[in-house]
């Protein structure tokens, strides 16, 4: 993806040229940081979309595997929301707990949000019992991935979910607890046999068995890139509104390019809540479907 | 020069086209039906962004086909 859009600042020269020239440059930039010339690259701007390592850690191979645990700045992102998270809900339910009414900005801000969370989602979704039984899980996600999104939207910072891997693992996990809470509701045999529904011809049981299987791994697919794409196709539009700068070398449009760069910047603040809503929306709307299938 | 960007930008183009006609409908009747019956706008409202996701997503997964290609040729 990097390069489709590095390319851009080659001036209609041979494209193989520009991107062997402006993959040069970039991994000069990564060398030698913003610390060489005068002139400023555009591929230095990249340093939002990239991840770098802060902290090596020794890594360990089990087997053939090779385990790399080091602390780079994207999963310095994801400990900082899941951190935010745990501070401003853990205090909250600290206080609640004690039997105080909660109060102050901290609870006045969070209360809302939570609140909208549990109740117009996570129970009016699921219903009162099952929506208690995983509103800790769903919530946790949401506040997760908002704050993920959110931290993204910070000059220096990095967009946890803008790389696919986190996305992936957040589906992941989202694909077990499906496929757990509906073996463990409906038991093992009645839910195979939910992926044949009665009364098909028995011609097409070939045919449809495979693709509700698929339609299984397919869900927690489609989530990922979902988040995905939104979360690095803000950051790539903006990245490209600004790289125009650099390829007509004009301070006129700079007006231009700083109004259209708010505006997207107060979309993508827009964007990080649908994001998360949806996410977790999607999740719930999939759990729901293995713990209650006669609905 | 080669064919592969050309596909990938008319083929990420053609998804948008789809995308856009896609939810472009769903919010014109979503609006309709908040403006005749307002009572019902949260219902609607979370309906209509779930429907917009699943648009999207099948919109996604074309754009990620068309990046793939990209980055191939």
């Amino acid at each position: 993806m990097e390069e489709i859009i590095l390319a851009q600042t080659g001036h209609g020269e041979e494209a193989e040229h520009a991107v062997e020239a402006v993959n040069g440059a970039a991994a000069e930039a990564a060398h030698g940081a913003a610390g060489h010339g005068d002139v400023f690259e555009f591929s230095q701007l990249f340093h939002h979309m990239e991840d770098t390592v802060l902290l090596q850690l020794p890594s360990f191979s089990i087997g053939s595997l090779t385990i790399d645990l080091s602390i780079t700045k994207l999963v310095l992102m994801m400990i900082l929301s899941g951190g935010i998270t745990l501070l401003a809900f853990g205090a909250l339910a600290r206080k609640i707990r004690g039997g105080a009414a909660p109060r102050g900005i901290l609870a006045n801000l969070t209360e809302a949000l939570f609140d909208f969370v549990n109740r117009d989602m996570i129970i009016g979704m699921m219903g009162e019992k099952a929506g208690r039984q995983f509103a800790p899980y769903f919530t946790s996600l949401f506040f997760f991935i908002l704050f993920a999104n959110l931290i993204g939207l910070i000059p220096f910072m990095g967009t946890a979910t803008s790389n696919i891997a986190v996305t992936a693992s957040l589906a992941v996990l989202t694909f077990f607890i499906t496929q757990v809470s509906a073996v463990r509701v409906q038991g093992i045999v009645p839910y195979m046999k939910h992926h044949v529904p009665p009364g098909m011809p028995i011609f097409l049981i070939p045919i449809m068995v495979p693709i509700e299987i698929l339609g299984h791994f397919i869900k927690p697919f489609a989530l990922t890139i979902r988040l995905f794409a939104n979360m690095t196709g803000g950051h790539v539009v903006i990245l490209s509104v600004i790289g125009m700068l650099f390829l007509f070398k004009s301070l006129m449009l700079a007006p231009l390019v700083v109004g259209f760069v708010l505006f997207i910047d107060f979309l993508e603040l827009l964007v990080a809540f649908i994001q998360a809503y949806v996410f977790v929306l999607l999740s719930i709307l999939f759990v729901n479907a293995a713990i209650q299938p006669e609905h | 020069m080669d064919l592969g960007f050309l596909g990938a930008g008319v083929g990420a183009g053609l998804a948008v086209i789809g995308a856009g006609i896609g939810i472009g409908r769903l919010a014109a009747s979503a609006l309709e039906s908040m403006g005749r019956q307002p009572e019902a706008m949260g219902d609607l409202r979370a309906n209509m962004i779930i429907s917009a996701a699943l648009i999207e997503g099948v919109a996604f997964f074309a754009l990620v086909i068309c990046i793939m290609l990209a980055l191939k040729s």
